[in-house]
């Protein structure tokens, strides 16, 4: 497995024990395959652009999730923080998080953590980086947006 | 030979009175990532008055809205898709599509991909293929947003799809074609018939790659979104003579194709074709099921 994933992985407290033998790295881009994509890969044998399940890609070495991969991981960490309907909201439209927009809090959060986000639903909407702690913050920035599933809307909106 | 009553006059020859319409969007459930959300409840709490389509299993009309339909957490979570009414149906009439080998051969922006890939629930293999950088990258956006898992996504022009060295239990023929006045205001300032017998051509030569990698007992669904006979009836005609295909009967919404037209006498197969005229519900489409013949 690459280690840039594996890193992301670790620094959100959670594992997924993917089977390297099925994990691809092609042009700065990792991709889960299974095992009949595998064969059909190697029966093709051209350069494909995406195959399977798109884990992130590795840029100046430094992993940026997917949001598959993000969704796989929402159900292992066991730091989660809950949205109001306004700041999940706002979180989407790329914006951070501030004390008064949080809903509540699943395990414990320190500053410097990286965490998921989730709405009232429990669906993950991205993650980001504690910046203080959220149940003595009182003004500021709580949680940096570092990525969220807005991005599908301003990407398509590049198209 | 072009402009909107030259076209008006052929649709007339065809049996259909034209006039102004404007078709309603549409959204499809995508079940692989839905089942279990109430989200036609969560979208009709935001506002959203929908309708069920009724040859569309998962499908609604979207008849009123504050804002963007595209533009809500259920969208974002690939919970649906915005697809028109007529274009959700030719992935339906593929008979069976788990644990298949499925080509879509003209696959961006991938509306069809992800619907192919919801009714097959992720399993056996589809390939993509576009040609286009900018569509390919819509087509890579979609998979990721609709969590699909089962697809593989090449840049290769359809019409070197045998390149990939694979029989296809599945294909999907959604042609590049001219597109028809109901979702372009400027379509009959745009289109001439010089354009229409270019795409027929490009068409054909789908089509004639397409059989070489179809498998003998492989079924083929060939689609428009063009009312012009040339990429559509006459089309088929001449892969039935020339291709050894031969049409399937089909169970859905639209005319019988007529087997006549402009005094050219077509195969009476002609008649499995299904084109659906535009109206304020669906856009206009034209749709063929075609299998290998066994004459």
């Amino acid at each position: 497995m690459a280690n840039p994933l594996k890193e992301f992985m670790e620094k959100l407290n959670a594992a997924i024990n993917f089977d390297e033998a099925l994990i691809e790295e092609k042009g700065g881009k990792i991709f889960l395959l299974n095992n009949y994509l595998r064969s059909t890969i190697d029966k093709v044998g051209l350069e494909y652009l995406h195959a399977g399940i798109y884990l992130g890609s590795i840029k100046q070495n430094r992993f940026i999730p997917s949001f598959p991969l993000l969704f796989m991981l929402a159900d292992k960490v066991r730091k989660k923080i809950y949205l109001t309907d306004k700041a999940a909201w706002l979180f989407i439209c790329g914006r951070d998080i501030f004390a008064e927009g949080i809903l509540h809090i699943e395990g414990s959060i320190n500053k410097g953590d990286l965490v998921m986000l989730f709405n009232k639903h429990g669906e993950c909407l991205g993650y980001g980086m504690v910046k203080q702690d959220p149940k003595r913050a009182r003004i500021g920035v709580v949680i940096k947006n570092i990525m969220d599933i807005g991005d599908f809307l301003r990407r398509e909106k590049q198209l | 030979m072009s402009g909107r009553e030259f076209f008006i006059n052929r649709y007339r020859e065809l049996g259909w009175e034209f006039r102004e319409v404007t078709p309603m969007q549409a959204i499809r459930l995508n079940m692989m990532n839905a089942k279990g959300v109430n989200v036609i409840e969560r979208l009709e709490n935001l506002g959203f008055k929908l309708e069920r389509i009724p040859f569309s299993s998962h499908g609604y009309w979207v008849k009123a809205s504050k804002f963007s339909i595209g533009a809500t957490f259920e969208y974002l979570l690939g919970y649906y898709s915005i697809q028109e009414a007529a274009a959700q149906i030719p992935v339906t009439l593929f008979s069976d599509l788990r644990d298949k080998k499925v080509l879509d051969a003209c696959a961006a922006p991938g509306g069809k991909t992800i619907q192919l890939a919801d009714l097959m629930d992720n399993s056996g293999v589809i390939i993509a293929l576009d040609i286009n950088p900018r569509r390919l990258k819509a087509l890579i956006n979609q998979l990721e947003r609709c969590r699909v898992k089962n697809t593989i996504v090449y840049r290769l022009d359809a019409r070197k799809a045998s390149k990939l060295g694979i029989k296809f239990d599945r294909i999907l023929l959604d042609v590049p074609c001219s597109g028809n006045f109901s979702t372009d205001p400027k379509w009959f300032y745009r289109r001439t018939l010089n354009d229409i017998r270019r795409n027929a051509k490009l068409q054909r030569e789908i089509l004639t790659e397409a059989v070489k990698v179809l498998d003998g007992d492989g079924e083929m669904i060939y689609a428009t979104c063009s009312l012009e006979p040339e990429e559509n009836e006459l089309n088929i005609d001449w892969a039935i003579k020339n291709l050894k295909l031969e049409t399937v009967a089909i169970n859905c919404p639209g005319d019988e194709s007529p087997t006549e037209i402009f005094n050219k006498k077509l195969d009476d197969s002609i008649r499995n074709c299904r084109r659906i005229w535009p109206s304020d519900k669906t856009q206009g489409f034209f749709i063929c099921k075609l299998k290998k013949s066994r004459r």
